[in-house]
């Protein structure tokens, strides 16, 4: 498979550029759903977040797949993966790395880092909210910044470089809310539901048989990369761009767009990060929809899954027992497509 | 692709931009021409239904200044919907259809998922990538579809349809009946004219002594009921009203012994009030003649719209007991007891009083002609003295006092009055319930050093009051010892054994 080294020059080039992109999604996700069996949403959006250079928070409660999905996805594309179970006596050291003391060759010892697993390009934070904020927050500046610092020593990740992250829901036992810092810095939270009946039957016939799908390495970091690089050239029309701006202020109480659900049911609304991914996301809606520009459609589609984490529902609306995701979808029914 | 084709998509775009914005304008126009009327349908209900309530109010209150005319208020409720919809449509107007909202309707109509906006966006691009001449060319292929294609927008009337039509044929209705009651009090029918009617109404009244024309008899009949004429009438109409009525009562006047103005009264029963009479009435004549008869109408019409208007008053007095004396079923209230005591609750206007003079003297005669003779006439009798019972203020006599009666004066031999104390003991006091104004009187004072007492140290006591919450009184040194010793004593007992 080819992999684009340059920005394209013409339509043709850019046109062979989203037929190699689309292929390689394509590739990839068929050979994540060997693994996995159903939740075809949920692996779109964790495709469509990794090669839009995003982090993923995954939530459901447990035996969905999650964590199969994300491994599964790691073997695909030949990314370095390292997995981290947060618990709740997880330090941050524990996931950025220490020094130890080493002994050396003369008998002596020294100080020497030991790298921990977020020096990782593919990241699965399993239960995440298990561990406390101070250790959740030790993935502040990964996220952000692609790199670690640890005392005076600062490591810059590899590209590509992707939190996955899962979480059960914050009313069990034993659990930690994430902090709106962190919850912020995810592209996009996908909620993973119970499989359908005949998804089932599937799950039954793969795991419980002797064979076992083996997963192959259809891609490589590098193709991720270029496919990012694909992404980021789609362009967005002005007006596309406003849109996914209303339906960010949309989402902040008393402004200018926001509906009367969001000013009486919503403490915290989306930040400018939410713009930003409601319009990486789009591209990559339009490029796998065979299109050159992202629309409003592409936009509106990526909304629940790119604002529902970002979307605080105050204390009225907890009470009432309001969801983000019927926030948004009043937002949505707010500020019609061609407003 | 070339420049040319893409100028030639730039026209094309352009075009699909004005079609789409004549028809955005046009919609959103209506719609908002539709939207007001939906919106302030409400101001000439609520003007209208103003008007009826105000009549309502004029007719229970009797109130001139609450009684107008429906066809200024009318125009007010036409007036304030007009307006409100040209201020929309102005605004309407005003506001032009953005370009990309245009082209974007096309988008959205035709599902072709943006590409439109985007390409009429990246032609605009003075450099352009290679993605934005692919998303040209894409959509200069999808353009095609937009040429058989139309854009369809809902129509708001169907909408306004359902809505207002109740509340319009609501206050139509309101109207309508308010109008036809109007008219019907006035008793005309909807053809005749008020205005084209009174002048000549005016130069009937003038030989009205001598004339008993039809016409005299709806300006009576107007003058009676005056008070509901509709307020839209001209100020020439308003004058002539005024003299009829003034003439009116000269010939009532007139004719208050003489009979000379019965004859004109009697002719007015045969208008519209005289199908008001009521039976009873006719019934307790005692000597029916072609000439008492009509002079008997003219009261039982013209008392009819009153005696509806003075329920509450009669209704009160019988109450009170002072219906007590009337000689027959229609006796009259001049009875000194009763009018005098009510007198001072009840305020009578003066037409009122004519009205009365007119029906109470009639009744007498009528009384005394069925008593078989001429009684004492009860009319000449003087109002009775002051029975006020009120002492005055404080020690001065009551200003109501005339000597005859009264607690201020020497009391009567008999009576309700004799009863009372000949001291005056006053019941009110002067003043003021509360504690009154406080007066303060400031003073300039140069002010003065005091020496000031210095507190040794040393002389203080101990502290006697808690430190803290915790009440914990300190002990006297002879409570202290007292303890000390008590304890000393129980450790010596506890040793012992």
């Amino acid at each position: 498979m080819s992999i684009p080294q340059s920005s394209p020059v013409t339509a043709d080039d850019a046109r062979a550029a989203a037929d190699t992109f689309r292929s390689t999604y394509e590739v990839i996700r068929a050979e994540v759903c060997r693994a996995m069996v159903g939740q075809a949403d949920v692996v779109e959006g964790v495709l469509t977040a990794i090669l839009a250079g995003g982090h993923v928070l995954l939530e459901g409660v447990p035996g969905l797949g999650k964590t199969l999905l994300v491994a599964t996805l790691g073997k695909a594309v030949e990314l370095d993966f390292s997995r981290i179970q947060f618990t709740p006596d997880m330090m941050p050291a524990d996931i950025q790395g220490t020094s130890i003391l080493v002994e050396t060759e003369g008998g002596g010892h020294e100080l020497q880092f030991q790298e921990g697993p977020l020096i990782s390009s593919l990241v699965l934070a399993d239960e995440i909210n298990r561990a406390t904020p101070k250790t959740q927050s030790a993935l502040l500046e990964a996220m952000q910044e692609r790199q670690v610092t640890i005392g005076r020593r600062t490591i810059k990740l590899v590209e590509p470089f992707c939190v996955m992250a899962t979480q059960n829901p914050v009313e069990q036992e034993g659990t930690y809310p994430l902090p709106e810092a962190q919850l912020d810095r995810f592209l996009m939270k996908l909620v993973v539901g119970y499989p359908q009946e005949e998804e089932y039957l599937e799950i039954l016939n793969r795991t419980t048989g002797d064979a076992q799908a083996t997963i192959r390495a259809v891609s490589s970091g590098a193709q991720i990369l270029a496919m990012r690089a694909t992404v980021r050239q789609v362009p967005v029309p002005e007006a596309v761009m406003t849109h996914a701006v209303q339906l960010v202020m949309g989402t902040q109480p008393k402004r200018k767009y926001s509906p009367a659900m969001v000013n009486e049911f919503v403490a915290l609304g989306s930040s400018p990060r939410g713009a930003q991914a409601l319009i990486l996301c789009g591209k990559v809606r339009a490029l796998l929809d065979g299109r050159f520009a992202v629309s409003r459609d592409d936009i509106r589609a990526a909304a629940p899954a790119v604002l529902r984490h970002r979307v605080l529902v105050n204390f009225h609306g907890m009470a009432e027992g309001i969801s983000p995701d019927a926030l948004i979808d009043a937002v949505l029914a707010h500020i019609p497509a061609n407003a | 692709m070339s420049a040319k084709r893409w100028a030639s998509l730039l026209a094309e775009l352009d075009a699909l931009n004005q079609s789409a914005a004549r028809v955005l304008q046009r919609t959103r126009f209506t719609a908002l021409c539709f939207t007001a009327m939906r919106r302030f349908l409400w101001t000439p209900a609520m003007v209208l239904g103003g008007w009826v309530v105000l009549q309502v109010l004029s007719r229970l209150f009797e109130s001139e200044l609450l009684r107008t005319g429906w066809l200024p208020w009318l125009c007010i409720a036409v007036a304030t919907l007009v307006m409100r919809v040209v201020q929309q449509s102005l605004s309407a107007r005003a506001a032009k259809v953005d370009r990309a909202h245009a082209i974007g309707e096309w988008d959205l109509q035709l599902r072709l998922a943006d590409r439109l906006i985007a390409a009429d966006d990246f032609l605009h691009h003075q450099s352009r990538s290679a993605f934005m001449e692919a998303a040209i060319e894409d959509a200069a292929i999808t353009i095609e579809r937009t040429r058989q294609a139309h854009l369809q927008f809902e129509s708001p009337r169907a909408r306004l349809a359902t809505f207002t039509i109740p509340l319009l044929a609501a206050a139509l209705l309101l109207l309508t009946g308010s109008v036809a009651g109007d008219w019907h009090s006035q008793g005309i029918t909807p053809s005749q004219d008020v205005s084209v009617e009174l002048p000549a109404a005016n130069v009937q009244v003038e030989n009205l002594p001598e004339t008993d024309s039809p016409a005299h008899e709806n300006l009576r009949y107007e003058s009676q009921s005056d008070k509901q004429a509709p307020s839209s009438e001209t100020a020439a109409v308003a004058e002539t009203r005024a003299y009829a009525t003034e003439l009116e009562e000269k010939s009532k006047e007139s004719a208050g012994k003489t009979g000379n103005g019965r004859s004109a009264a009697a002719q007015a029963s045969t208008g519209a009030g005289s199908s008001q009479g009521t039976p009873s009435q006719q019934g307790q004549i005692s000597k029916p003649g072609k000439e008492k008869t009509k002079a008997k109408q003219k009261p039982a019409a013209q008392q009819k719209p009153h005696k509806q208007e003075d329920t509450p008053k009669k209704n009160e007095e019988q109450e009170s007991g002072a219906t007590a004396g009337r000689g027959s079923s229609r006796g009259s209230n001049r009875n000194p007891a009763s009018s005098e005591w009510a007198s001072k609750d009840h305020v009578n206007t003066p037409d009122d009083d004519n009205l009365e003079e007119e029906e109470e003297a009639e009744d007498e005669e009528e009384e005394q002609e069925a008593r078989g003779g001429m009684q004492p006439s009860l009319r000449d009798r003087r109002p009775p003295v002051s029975r006020d019972l009120m002492i005055g203020f404080g020690n001065q006599p009551s200003p109501d006092a005339n000597g005859r009666g009264g607690p201020s004066q020497p009391k009567k031999s008999r009576g309700t009055a004799s009863l009372v104390l000949g001291v005056p003991i006053p019941d009110r006091i002067k003043g003021q319930p509360n504690a009154g104004k406080t007066k303060i009187t400031q003073e300039r004072v140069q002010p003065k050093s005091e020496a000031g007492v210095a507190l040794d140290a040393a002389n203080r006591p101990a502290r006697v009051a808690p430190g803290s919450a915790l009440q914990r009184q300190e002990l006297e040194p002879w409570m202290r010892s007292l303890v000390r010793d008590y304890f000393l004593a129980q450790r010596q007992q506890v040793k012992k054994p």
